[in-house]
């Protein structure tokens, strides 16, 4: 496939990435962070030079979100990033301006973290991005690399299947598409936060313990987690007093690149919803609900025809001609319609994060965050490095009711949570 | 490293309550390396000063619009702009923005010499500039006197009543300049203002040295 990357100096969203710019307001955008604390302080020069050597490893992270008549589209920019100290709340709103990136490179003591709008990347490519910045960094600090494992090297040429809009490589539409419709799933409704305010609440626990933990279960340690929240979810309903009761629904996004080959660094990724109805449920019973919903329903299969559904939409003769305006307004309800207010929480697994061995003598943890959701309070994100899991909760809301009820259930299997929040 | 009794979790860092319900645990420790910067969060307070200031001065440059197409001059556009700015500097933003004394003091003294060029310029419209070289003067030495007070009770605040009465010999040898420059002539009020205020640096300087210097250093980023 050609991209059009390297004959024009704008390029078009990809399909997963137009709804962000869509549902945007003044109040909110798609922000999430991925972060690395290093076990020294953080040089900013160094920091700075190590992202002037990576920038145009990542050209697709190399622009600017422009509004064009029909689609917003981003356009490529000369002059080079610069790394900030940090100085406001995690994922704090990012302007699209036309003039700015869309993504920072924050520094606050020994932490460096990457905060990227969605519609530049999706987790993967983020954490891809991080990988090379602190790899770059260490090397400028003296650190010698024998083998750099999956990192992709600052001094490497990007290949076009890095930068290629994936979604509509995989289009098939003899496999059909999915429904969309969902009905409301239960969320936590506290009290709000004053507007720009994100409540971060890590735990850190032993990856040992989780993995026997879910074992023990006869589940993976991401079913282990979604039940665990799936539980959270119905401990707190049990409490409420609301006489109608609804499904705890978590959004489990899916990776599709390892589903249906890619290598992009752009957005592709899916979702599955988990669903529980409201009940007495035992947590070995959510697990072996789960366990065997995930297992039934992700397959190549759901992956294709969820690729179908959202880009047969953008295909669609009428959308494609209807000025951005309208497209706009139309999306932002779709997203309330069939995003937020149909599930209870997104829960997010990047899995254990790899780097080389010399590495992990610079580099305490990994950390991710998702940033605020536009009708949800809480979301959910879990990191693994050098035998530690780290469980992010962010929320908008000012008590952490999810984050206790989770941590209770982990702390009643017997595994050591560790807890560190943003606020004091 | 602490445990909260309730949650069962162990809290990291300096916290000195469990980030999950609350609770008090013992004692903080060191900071932890997975601190985040503190941020500090607008109140409702604030955004009302912001909202204040900013019809304040809507407000103002409506009225100036309009005085100035209608009558070709700034004559009621003055009053509005004084009738707004004072309250809104000397009671508005103490009252709204987080209490603080010496804060209150110099908002209100500048609000009071603000007055006195408003009537001076009302009553014969500066033809005879005594706002300038009586009424100021006289404002700056009560308010160097305030100053000098409070400099000796509150041991607390030393730092900033210090700097606030570095700021006034600045002040008055500034308004020596412009008198030069205006008036041609200077007038004692303002010898005496930098007398006193010179007088104050230099018993800062010989009784406070190092206090003193090392907060001026602070302040100008040396």
């Amino acid at each position: 496939m050609k991209n059009e990357m390297f004959e024009r100096d704008w390029f078009r969203l990809d399909n997963a990435a137009k709804i962000y710019p869509a549902a945007r307001s003044a109040k909110w955008n798609a922000v999430f962070r991925m972060a690395a604390v290093l076990k020294r302080e953080v040089n900013p020069e160094l920091l700075q030079q190590a992202l002037e050597d990576i920038i145009d490893r990542y050209p697709s992270f190399r622009v600017t979100l422009k509004k064009g008549f029909f689609w917003y589209y981003f356009q490529y920019l000369t002059e080079l990033p610069s790394v900030s100290e940090e100085s406001a709340f995690p994922c704090s709103m990012m302007p699209i301006t036309g003039k700015d990136y869309m993504f920072r490179v924050l520094y606050h003591g020994n932490r460096i973290a990457v905060e990227v709008f969605h519609s530049i990347t999706d987790g993967t490519g983020c954490l891809s991005f991080l990988k090379t910045l602190v790899f770059r960094y260490c090397e400028l600090c003296g650190a010698q690399f024998d083998e750099i494992g999956d990192i992709l090297h600052y001094d490497d040429n990007p290949v076009p299947e890095e930068i290629e809009d994936s979604f509509g490589r995989c289009i098939d539409r003899s496999k059909g598409a999915l429904p969309r419709t969902e009905p409301k799933a239960y969320q936590i409704k506290g009290q709000k936060e004053k507007r720009g305010v994100l409540n971060v609440t890590h735990g850190s626990m032993p990856f040992g313990q989780i993995h026997a933990a879910a074992k023990r279960y006869g589940c993976t340690v991401n079913t282990y987690f979604v039940a665990a929240l799936t539980l959270a979810f119905m401990n707190r309903q049990q409490y409420e007093r609301k006489a109608k009761k609804l499904p705890v629904r978590i959004q489990v996004p899916i990776n599709l690149r390892k589903m249906l080959g890619s290598t992009t660094l752009r957005n592709f990724a899916g979702y599955y919803n988990t669903t529980t109805p409201y009940g007495d449920w035992k947590f070995e019973d959510i697990v072996a609900e789960l366990d065997s919903q995930l297992k039934d329903n992700i397959n190549e299969d759901y992956c294709q025809r969820f690729i179908n559904s959202n880009v047969s939409l953008e295909k669609n003769p009428i959308i494609r001609v209807a000025p951005r305006f309208l497209k706009t307004f139309f999306m932002d309800i779709s997203f309330y319609m069939v995003g937020e207010s149909v599930m209870s929480c997104a829960f997010s697994n990047i899995g254990n994060v790899n780097t080389p061995e010399i590495m992990k003598e610079y580099v305490d943890r990994f950390e991710f965050v998702l940033g605020a959701q536009k009708y949800m309070c809480n979301s959910m994100t879990c990191a693994s490095y050098n035998g530690t899991t780290l469980v992010t909760f962010s929320r908008t809301s000012k008590d952490p009711i999810l984050e206790r009820e989770f941590f209770k259930i982990l702390t009643e299997h017997g595994i050591d949570v560790t807890v560190s929040s943003n606020r004091r | 490293m602490n445990k909260c009794r309730r949650c069962g979790v162990i809290i990291d860092g300096a916290a000195v309550n469990c980030p999950l319900c609350g609770a008090h645990v013992n004692e903080g420790n060191s900071p932890s390396v997975y601190d985040y910067p503190a941020v500090s969060v607008k109140t409702q307070k604030q955004i009302v000063w912001q909202w204040s200031l900013f019809i304040s001065l809507l407000a103002i440059a409506v009225s100036m619009v309009v005085d100035l197409a209608v009558n070709k001059t700034i004559t009621w556009s003055v009053h509005v702009l004084f009738g707004l700015a004072l309250p809104w500097l000397c009671i508005a933003r103490p009252l709204l923005l987080k209490f603080n004394l010496r804060k209150h003091i110099t908002w209100g003294f500048i609000g009071i010499i603000a007055l006195i060029f408003y009537l001076n310029g009302w009553v014969n419209d500066f033809a005879e500039p005594w706002a300038f070289w009586l009424g100021a003067p006289v404002a700056v030495l009560v308010w160097q006197s305030v100053l000098e007070i409070l400099c000796a009770l509150d041991k607390s605040g030393r730092a900033d009543y210090e700097m606030a009465l570095t700021k006034i010999c600045l002040l008055s040898l500034i308004c020596i300049g412009i008198s030069f420059a205006w008036l041609k002539e200077c007038t004692w009020g303002w010898y005496v203002c930098a007398g006193r205020a010179a007088i104050d640096v230099c018993a800062l300087c010989i009784f406070a040295k190092h206090s003193y210097f090392g907060e001026l250093k602070r302040r100008l980023h040396i």
